[in-house]
């Protein structure tokens, strides 16, 4: 099975309307060697997030998960039935073409309670998984969004000191294209899957932007020397002096607004200053696709494929060139209203969100394994690119890393509750939920395969996954890893 | 068997989503607290503090400092932000402007209490000042009016000068002291440096298009006494120019300030009276409207977005400032601005441009008429009387509606027989739990059932013949029915409801944040005396800048 390496041809193919300049990032070079031999080999973390359900309504998921236990389990994966709307796939494949199912354990059958125990989850969709699964607490009809430290800025913490990005905040999809939620505010928070102690943390979704901020936006002319940082560095420190200057003169609630404008202003200041700093590892040419100019126009696509194959390069290459070492990655929102036309590859009605709802040919499972597979393609194209990459200590990136893959919502009947609630939340369930811990944390994490939780938290995948970093203490209130995970 | 039913639910049937709002809760048609409910914010008296005289019959909390409550510093929203760049840079938007973070809409774009700070905030100003300045220093004709000196070489000291105190005043909306002149000046260095003296032009430009004092609304003011200043006549004509225009000062009003022009009533007056005979003006009243009732985001395509967007601007524009009708007006016009998208909606003939016609339709008036109004009570591809319910009562009358319990899913395309009539199935929701609240929503969007969810007329539901829309809707608790748009707005002006609340939702938005009950002193104040101006919206503006709440603000959190 050839491994996939990204064509410009079929960069372009692919492209649609985009405009592409060449060439373009890594992805169309040979593999590398992150730095020079000898040092030792930092870890990193990353958490990735798919806003959908495992199952639509009143179904299970034979084309999404794995029927094996153990090491093989993506051995024998049936794919849809001949004659289903969408080609014949499973979600998985990804893995399987990959060659990935060694690095990836697969933690099926996770549970995030309703409305009882630690973490529950007790307000109205959408996104009320958010908080209980990436902050480990509950969240409440008027609390859904992430507000507290979740498990890659706790690794940031611990893992970030030094580089450029200590966290790097990412999403694919750039826009929520659709308000279904009472409130604008709780749409907003289905898109953003990181928090530290001051609160939800916005990612970037420009790609050129993020290039810019990882590898500098001036031009470069090797005849000016420094001069570029120095003017770069003149406006900036320009602009906090004042701002300092002015802080005196407001009131507290005032300057407590300022004072995050100017950590945010102090930090971008410190990243312009490690600029160049990195002469060793060589970026590529900036992405300079260019994408629907203004996001106000609810398309409900934005080329969602190529947004998030450049995020991945973008994770990939802050990772090789140690520029940062923890972070966050959305494919797409929670109750993500996407298009999914052009991932089913033919004109379909309806959006990621109402296709777990039974819309389009959802019932035979084959179209939302296509968009299931979607995720788990752009998930795979990362660890790939990552285990292809020899670290300074001659094992892989993928090897020093944690890269975990969660996701919004599971399927099937909440326990205990009343016939006429499961009727009513369908694919709305925290149950049956999964999670995919990627990479073995330097030697500090033993992939095992297919795992079954028994209904364990999903925050205490979480945890196992950052403890194997070596972040300590707990995710909210979740204080234990899986046990299965050891 | 079941499979296709879920399929023509999802596809065919309307957004009936039981929208169980629990008795549990209490739900009654909760309208503001009236006069006396709320605590009164305001503190001194008229003409206290040193505030100068007002016209007589203005309300108290009006003519109070104190009147409008505390005024957080805020972050220009992108639109206000958009605008003051082109009005400084005389060029087009630049494209990094979608790098911004999207403003969060509650339902305003300025509530400086929901604005978060973010990595990509900062890189998305740094990126914005670096493209626009770039673009706007290529050009010739913008660099000349922005330098309006021929350099004699990098180094004249005299012309970067020139530029930095005329460019400088401009984008911080008052004139530079020496020391931030010299500070600015020292970037001319890299004009040196590289050998081109619109190299350290660019920096500044950058600099200034970063500053605190260009991103954020900054009133320092003069202090009166605890907890409340005075603004200066500068930061009075930025806050004058950003409410009534969205945008900065321009140099006109940054003379009448400097001139003393600002300092009493008259002059305030007659400075706003210019800024209101400015096109973003209206444009302003606009988009509160948008955002208000909610068509700003009409989930419809682009183009038709844009065409239903032209109307409900050009209904406003021509009412409220070209002809300065009463407000109520607004709600009754006849006349409908079709373009080739709308006019197939109303049923009207294709104009050749985009032109004023009179509507056929008796039951459809005004803005609530409107396509981009009714589009935005849509969901699931079919209108939902109980979404269109929710945001008569919620925005339009602003009375308080709980949301849904935890345990109703309003996400969920309607289950049940899909055989059975859309009507059918609303009139169940008598029978649950969820009745008392969908008792005050249900009859409302029924009302407007006759309208689909582009806007279009019909009698029968979608796909449905035998399935007859009746179209008739109720006001249980003001005791009226009415059908359709025109009905609607007959039942509701007559109590005075809707004006009420529009100068609710002009405090809040002119205030920037979420109001209180401290805040509804003022909020009757500001509609006394909309109905002293026979609710004409510029006369009400006037009122409103001209008052001594507008000129003064209370600090949300003094310093100790």
């Amino acid at each position: 099975m050839s491994r996939f390496r990204l064509s410009r041809r079929a960069l372009l193919r692919g492209s649609g309307s985009v405009a592409l300049a060449l060439p373009f990032l890594e992805i169309m070079q040979g593999r590398g060697t992150a730095h020079a031999a000898g040092a030792t080999a930092p870890l990193r973390y990353l958490i990735t997030f798919a806003g959908l359900a495992l199952a639509t309504d009143h179904t299970t998921s034979p084309y999404i998960l794995p029927t094996a236990l153990g090491p093989d389990y993506l051995s024998n994966l049936k794919a849809s039935p001949a004659g289903a709307t969408s080609p014949n796939v499973h979600a998985l494949a990804p893995l399987v073409e990959r060659s990935l199912g060694g690095d990836v354990t697969f933690v099926s059958n996770l549970h995030l309670p309703r409305a009882t125990g630690p973490a529950n989850w007790n307000t109205a969709w959408h996104p009320p998984t958010m908080r209980p699964l990436l902050c480990g607490k509950s969240s409440t009809p008027d609390i859904v969004a992430v507000d507290s430290p979740t498990s890659d800025t706790l690794a940031a913490w611990l893992l970030g000191g030094g580089t450029a990005f200590p966290h790097l905040a990412l999403r694919a999809q750039p826009q929520k294209y659709r308000f279904s939620e009472p409130k604008p505010e709780v749409g907003i928070a289905g898109g953003r899957l990181s928090a530290d102690k001051n609160g939800p943390i916005e990612p970037f979704v420009d790609p050129g932007q993020v290039y810019d901020q990882l590898f500098g936006a001036a031009p470069k002319n090797p005849a000016d020397g420094d001069l570029s940082n120095r003017e770069e560095r003149a406006v900036v420190d320009l602009v906090l002096e004042r701002a300092n200057s002015l802080r005196a003169r407001l009131g507290n609630a005032d300057q407590k607004r300022l004072d995050q404008h100017l950590a945010e202003l102090r930090e971008f200041e410190r990243r312009l200053m490690a600029l160049g700093s990195t002469p060793t590892c060589s970026p590529g040419a900036k992405p300079t696709a260019t994408f629907p100019a203004d996001l106000t126009e609810k398309s409900g696509w934005s080329n969602e494929t190529l947004r998030a194959q450049l995020m991945n390069d973008l994770v990939y290459l802050a990772f090789k060139c140690d520029l940062s070492r923890a972070g966050s990655l959305m494919y797409t929102y929670a109750s993500s209203y996407t298009a999914v036309s052009d991932i089913l590859g033919r004109k379909v009605t309806g959006d990621m969100h109402e296709l777990t709802h039974s819309a389009g040919d959802a019932d035979t499972g084959s179209d939302l394994a296509k968009v299931w597979q979607w995720h788990i393609g752009n998930f795979a194209y990362l660890l790939d690119k990552l285990k292809g990459t020899l670290d300074v200590d001659g094992t892989s990136l993928l090897h020093n890393s944690m890269i975990v893959f969660v996701h919004e919502a599971g399927f099937g009947t909440e326990p205990g509750a009343t016939e006429a609630l499961n009727d009513n939340f369908g694919a709305h369930s925290g149950n049956n939920m999964i999670a995919m811990l990627a990479g073995a944390a330097g030697g500090n994490f033993k992939p095992r395969g297919h795992v079954n939780a028994g209904k364990s938290h999903p925050a205490s995948a979480l945890v196992s996954a950052m403890r194997a970093v070596g972040v300590q203490g707990p995710l909210g209130e979740i204080n234990d890893g899986l046990a299965q995970l050891g | 068997m079941r499979r296709l039913a879920r399929k023509w639910f999802a596809r065919s049937l309307p957004g009936v989503v039981c929208l169980a709002l629990a008795a549990a809760v209490g739900c009654n048609a909760a309208s503001s607290p009236r006069p006396g409910q709320g605590q009164d914010s305001g503190g001194a008296p008229a003409g206290a503090a040193g505030s100068p005289p007002t016209v007589p019959g203005l309300a108290s909390a009006l003519t109070s400092p104190r009147g409008l409550g505390f005024v957080g510093m805020r972050r220009l929203s992108k639109d206000e932000y958009r605008r003051s760049l082109s009005q400084l840079l005389g060029t087009p938007a630049p494209a990094a402007l979608s790098t911004l973070p999207e403003d969060i809409l509650t339902p305003y774009d300025n509530d400086f209490g929901a604005q978060v700070m973010s990595p990509v905030l900062i890189a998305g100003l740094s990126d914005v000042a670096r493209e626009a300045t770039a673009a706007a220093l290529a050009d010739a004709t913008s660099r000349a009016a922005l330098v309006p000196c021929t350099p004699t070489g990098p180094s004249d000291t005299a012309c970067f000068r020139s530029f930095v105190e005329r460019f400088g005043r401009l984008a911080l909306h008052r004139p530079l002291n020496q020391a931030e002149v010299a500070r600015l000046l020292a970037l001319q260095s890299f004009s040196v440096e590289r050998g081109e003296f619109y190299n350290g032009v660019a920096l500044a430009m950058r600099a200034l298009l970063q500053d605190i004092e260009f991103v954020y609304r900054v009133e320092v003011g003069a202090a009166v006494e605890s907890g409340l200043v005075r603004l200066t006549p500068f930061e009075l004509a930025s806050r004058l120019a950003f409410t009534l225009l969205g945008a900065a000062p321009d140099s006109a009003l940054l003379d009448a300030a400097a001139q003393g022009a600002l300092d009493d009533e008259a002059g305030v007056r007659a400075a706003a009276s210019r800024l209101l005979g400015d096109p973003q003006a209206a444009e302003r009243i606009g988009r509160f409207h948008g955002l208000w009732l909610n068509y700003e985001n009409a989930d419809v395509p682009p183009a038709l977005k844009a065409s239903m967007r032209a109307e409900s601007d050009a209904l406003v524009t021509r009412l409220l400032f070209t002809e300065r009708r009463p407000y109520g007006d607004l709600f009754t016009s006849e006349e409908a601005f079709v373009d080739a998208n709308l006019a197939p909606i109303y049923g009207l003939p294709v104009p050749s441009a985009p032109s004023w016609v009179k509507q056929l339709d008796p039951n459809r008036r005004g803005l609530l008429g409107q396509a981009g109004f009714l589009a935005g009570g849509a969901k699931f591809g079919d209108t939902s009387p109980v979404l269109r319910g929710l945001q008569i009562r919620a925005r339009l009358m602003c009375q308080s509606i709980p949301p849904p319990p935890p345990t109703v899913n309003a996400d969920q395309p309607p289950k049940g027989d899909p055989t059975e009539c859309k009507s059918a199935r609303y009139k169940r929701h008598a029978e649950n739990p969820c009745a008392s609240c969908h008792a005050l929503l249900d009859p409302v969007g029924n009302g407007l059932e006759r309208y689909g969810a582009d806007g279009r007329y019909r009698e029968v539901e979608n796909g449905r013949p035998d399935c007859p829309i009746e179209g008739r809707g109720a006001l249980t608790d003001l005791g009226v029915t009415f059908e359709g748009p025109a009905g609607l707005a007959q039942a509701l002006l007559p109590s005075g409801q809707i004006e009420r609340c529009v100068m609710k939702q002009l405090t809040q938005f002119v205030a920037g944040r979420q109001l209180s009950g401290a805040d509804e002193a003022f909020v009757e104040s500001l509609t006394t005396a909309f109905a002293s101006e026979q609710h004409r919206v510029p006369d009400l503006l006037l009122d409103l800048v001209a008052s001594p709440a507008f000129r003064h603000r209370v600090i949300e959190e003094p310093q100790l």
